[in-house]
C-alpha cells in the first residue's frame, strides 16, 4: 500500500521519461520467421554435404597406398620376375637364354639367383614362347 | 524306342573302343644334340611334333657336366599334360675351357605318343652362344628310341 501510494506520487517527468521507452517491441512474421529457418537449415546442410564428398576420395587414395605396399612385396616373394629384367640385354633382337646369361655375366650379384631362374623360366614358358621365337 | 537306343548305344561302344584299340599309346626318347665349333655357354631349343599326337611328358639333363642341373623347360605345362610342344634351354658359367665342345647330347625328351599317324619332330635350334654371349655356329639333331606300348 505504502509503495502505490508512492508510485501515484512519482514525479510527472519520470512518468512522461518512463512512457517514451516502453515502446512495442519489433514485430517478427510468420514469413520472416520461416525464411530465416529456411536460411539457417541450408547454412548447415551444407557443411556435412562438403565432408561425404570429400572423405571417400581420400579413404580410395589411402586405400591404394596401401594395396601398393602390401602387394608389390608380396608379388615379388612368388618369384615374378621384374619387367625391367624380361628384356633384350644383349640387342640381339629377341629375348632368349643368351640374355640370361648376359644378366648373369654383367650383374656383379646385384641380380639374385632366383631373380636369374625367374627369367629363364619367362623365357621357355609356352604362354610366353611366341615373344621369344 | 529304348531298345533301339540301347542297340546305338552299345554300337557307337564298339567303334570307340576298336578306335582305341587301333591307335594304342606307346613311349619313345628323343636326345637331342648341339655340335658347335668352339664352347658352348648357352642353348635355347624348340621341339615340337609336325605330324601325329604326341605329349612331352618328361625332359632329363644331358652329358655336359658344365649343364649338371635339369635345364629350364615350362615344367607346369609338362606336368600338368599340356606340353605338345617344349621349348628347353640352360646356360652356364663355367670357364671357357670346361664348356662343351663338338657334339654334345644337351637334353633328353620323354614323349607319350598317340594316333595312327607316325609322329614326325620339329626340332629348332634358337640361339647357342659362346662364353662371352656371342651367337656362335651349331647344329642340332635328334635319336629317337622307340620305347614300351600300352
Amino acid at each position: 500500500m505504502h509503495e502505490e501510494d508512492n508510485l501515484e506520487t512519482l514525479p510527472d517527468e519520470l512518468v512522461a521519461e518512463l512512457k517514451k521507452s516502453d515502446k512495442r517491441g519489433s514485430l517478427i512474421t510468420a514469413r520472416v520467421d520461416r525464411s530465416l529457418a529456411n536460411l539457417a537449415r541450408e547454412q548447415f546442410a551444407s557443411r556435412p554435404e562438403k565432408r561425404r564428398r570429400i572423405a571417400p576420395a581420400w579413404y580410395a587414395v589411402a586405400a591404394t597406398v596401401l594395396l601398393a605396399v602390401l602387394v608389390v612385396p608380396l608379388s615379388n616373394r612368388f618369384g615374378t620376375v621384374d619387367d625391367g629384367l624380361y628384356a633384350d640385354v644383349d640387342n640381339s633382337g629377341q629375348i632368349d637364354i643368351a640374355d640370361v646369361l648376359t644378366l648373369a655375366r654383367r650383374s656383379d650379384g646385384e641380380v639374385t639367383q632366383a631373380e636369374l631362374n625367374a627369367f629363364a623360366m619367362k623365357v621357355v614358358s609356352l604362354a610366353d614362347s611366341g615373344e621369344t621365337s | 524306342m529304348i531298345g533301339r537306343l540301347r542297340v546305338i548305344v552299345a554300337l557307337l561302344l564298339l567303334a570307340v573302343s576298336s578306335a582305341m584299340a587301333d591307335s594304342p599309346v606307346r613311349f619313345a626318347s628323343v636326345d637331342v644334340y648341339i655340335d658347335t665349333t668352339e664352347p658352348m655357354a648357352a642353348w635355347q631349343l624348340e621341339f615340337s611334333a609336325a605330324t601325329g599326337v604326341m605329349q612331352i611328358v618328361g625332359v632329363e639333363n644331358g652329358d655336359s657336366e658344365a649343364f649338371d642341373g635339369a635345364p629350364y623347360y615350362d615344367r607346369d605345362a609338362v606336368e600338368n599334360g599340356r606340353a605338345d610342344r617344349i621349348v628347353v634351354a640352360d646356360y652356364s658359367l663355367e670357364e671357357q675351357e670346361e664348356l662343351p665342345n663338338g657334339r654334345v647330347r644337351v637334353t633328353t625328351l620323354h614323349l607319350m605318343l598317340s594316333g595312327d599317324e607316325a609322329p614326325e619332330f620339329d626340332t629348332r635350334l634358337i640361339v647357342a652362344t659362346s662364353h662371352d654371349g656371342v651367337s656362335i655356329n651349331a647344329e642340332i639333331s635328334i635319336e629317337i628310341s622307340e620305347g614300351s606300348t600300352k
